[in-house]
């Protein structure tokens, strides 16, 4: 039997897999609505205090909640074998790891960008701010996925490799965090936006190629 | 014999001392690094020599 | 040079007197960069009196601190492309040294910084928060190579992430640089002023030398635990297959 292009077989199973098995897609938003619910209680509730750190802890919970699920990413393709088959197609690996990356940060880092408005709201920050500061918080977690999946590709066959993962992304993850915090302050017209954009590129040119290098060391 | 400084001696001391632990521990950690996997390597071939 | 370090057995042929040679003489000169430090300079009022004495130590140790990184990337950039096996163990010796002197740099700077800044540590410093960042990355790849099952797989993951950290470290200083730019104070101490008279340039320069040639020999001398090691393994392989 022919398997259809592994590119859309891939983007579709990462869309399939969300749904599947122990809801894969409520663990990070659960993750990432309850870090940034934690704030109020360990810095205090004064408003004007919430409100000037209130984007930073969105973009803390942001990082930490783009790790959650990265373990089983590609973990679970190596397990039933499929990536040993994308392996040996025509079809370049990178493509289909950018494309399993991309798929995974469809599934569960968009949600997180849209619950960034009411987490913010809750936190004090300003309301009319917080809509187009989801571009800064979609790009910048799009680079964390991307990174993110490195990782995860590096570790996926390490068993119980989530701690590895987080501590092989989160030195990664700084240049993204310092413009994302930046370019949510400025506001959508400032220089920051655009550095932030660059880190994400940044990380799309290269974190795909890392990602199949080390997708095809875990398959050897 | 020692240098007595004006202010911030403890500091000072602190920092060198650093420069001399560090230096001196990599070097034992090699050193304990090194004769390990050579005995371990002598044990073996003169094991291999016996049978 | 790089043929001769290709092949183990030239390799510790060679390293046998040339580690136990950088040893002594990186250890000699620290000694002297140490003597100079704490007996012969004079203080300088504008540094601070007599902490800029501190320098001797950290500035060395920042030194390394980039070159070992530098040299990690390298062997690993070198062990991805030719698969010389000693560039393999180049990356892993080098590892843990790296984070030893990275994490020195820290502690230092972090010292030096509390009577000149008055506090432990300055988020606003993009070299110290560089570093920290640096430090990250070797605890990241000494972690993946331990996880690895197989050394073969230890080598390939490690590189990879060697590589992938070494692109990042440019961008992650720049941002940061940019960050700090914004947040810092003017009162920061500057040490890289183009004037350093050279009764404290030459006891500095030599310090670092002596840093980077004991470094070499501890490199060494690791490389060739891990030979003996590798060498020890294919022994108990073919007893193990009754050869």
């Amino acid at each position: 039997m022919r398997s259809p292009s592994p590119l859309r077989a891939a983007f579709r199973q990462a869309l399939g897999e969300a749904w599947a098995g122990g809801a894969g897609v409520l663990l990070p938003i659960g993750f990432f609505a309850g870090a940034a619910m934690l704030v109020p209680f360990t810095v205090g509730s004064e408003a004007s205090q919430l409100s000037s750190i209130g984007t930073g802890i969105l973009w803390v919970a942001l990082a930490l909640a783009s790790l959650v699920s990265m373990e089983r990413v590609f973990q679970a393709d190596l397990e039933d074998g499929v990536l040993e088959l994308w392996a040996q197609e025509e079809t370049p690996l990178f493509l289909v790891a950018a494309a399993k990356i991309i798929a995974h940060w469809l599934v569960s880092g968009l949600p997180l960008v849209l619950l960034t408005p009411p987490i913010g709201i809750a936190l004090q920050v300003d309301a009319g701010a917080l809509v187009p500061a989801m571009l800064a918080y979609g790009l910048g977690g799009l680079a964390f996925f991307l990174w993110g999946g490195v990782a995860g590709a590096l570790a996926a066959s390490v068993a119980r490799g989530g701690l590895l993962i987080s501590l092989l992304a989160l030195p990664l993850f700084v240049p993204t965090a310092i413009f994302g915090a930046l370019a949510t302050i400025e506001g959508p017209g400032g220089p920051s936006l655009l550095f932030l954009s660059a880190t994400t590129l940044f990380a799309l040119s290269i974190a795909p190629f890392a990602a199949s290098a080390a997708l095809r060391l875990a398959v050897d | 014999m020692l240098p007595v400084f004006e202010q911030n001696a403890g500091f000072i001391w602190a920092i060198y001392a650093i420069g001399a632990v560090v230096p001196i521990g990599l070097f034992v950690y090699a050193l304990i690094r090194a004769r390990i996997a050579k005995r371990r390597l002598d044990r073996l071939q003169a094991e291999r020599e016996q049978s | 040079m790089i043929r001769a370090f290709a092949n183990p057995h030239r390799f510790m042929a060679l390293s046998r007197w040339l580690a136990p040679a950088c040893l002594c003489i990186g250890a000699l000169l620290m000694v002297w960069s140490v003597w100079q430090g704490l007996w012969v300079v004079p203080q300088d009022d504008y540094q601070g009196g007599d902490i800029m004495r501190a320098m001797f130590v950290h500035v060395p140790s920042a030194w390394l601190a980039m070159a070992s990184y530098m040299g990690l990337a390298a062997t690993s950039l070198i062990w991805f492309i030719w698969r010389h096996e000693l560039a393999d163990m180049a990356a892993k010796s080098i590892a843990p040294l790296g984070a030893a002197y990275t994490a020195m740099c820290l502690a230092t700077g972090s010292i030096w910084g509390k009577p000149t800044w008055g506090t432990w540590w300055l988020w606003d410093d993009a070299r110290m928060m560089s570093v920290l960042v640096m430090f990250f990355l070797f605890l990241g790849y000494m972690a993946l190579r331990a996880a690895m099952e197989t050394r073969q797989k230890a080598a390939r993951a490690g590189a990879i992430l060697a590589m992938v950290g070494a692109v990042n470290v440019p961008l992650i200083k720049f941002s940061v640089d940019i960050w700090s730019s914004i947040h810092q104070d003017a009162s920061v101490l500057r040490l890289d002023g183009p004037a350093m008279p050279p009764v404290y340039l030459t006891p500095l320069l030599i310090g670092g030398l002596a840093h980077m040639i004991f470094f070499a020999g501890l490199t060494m001398m690791l490389m060739r635990a891990e030979v003996w090691g590798r060498r020890g393994d294919v022994l108990i392989a073919r007893k193990l297959s009754g050869s």
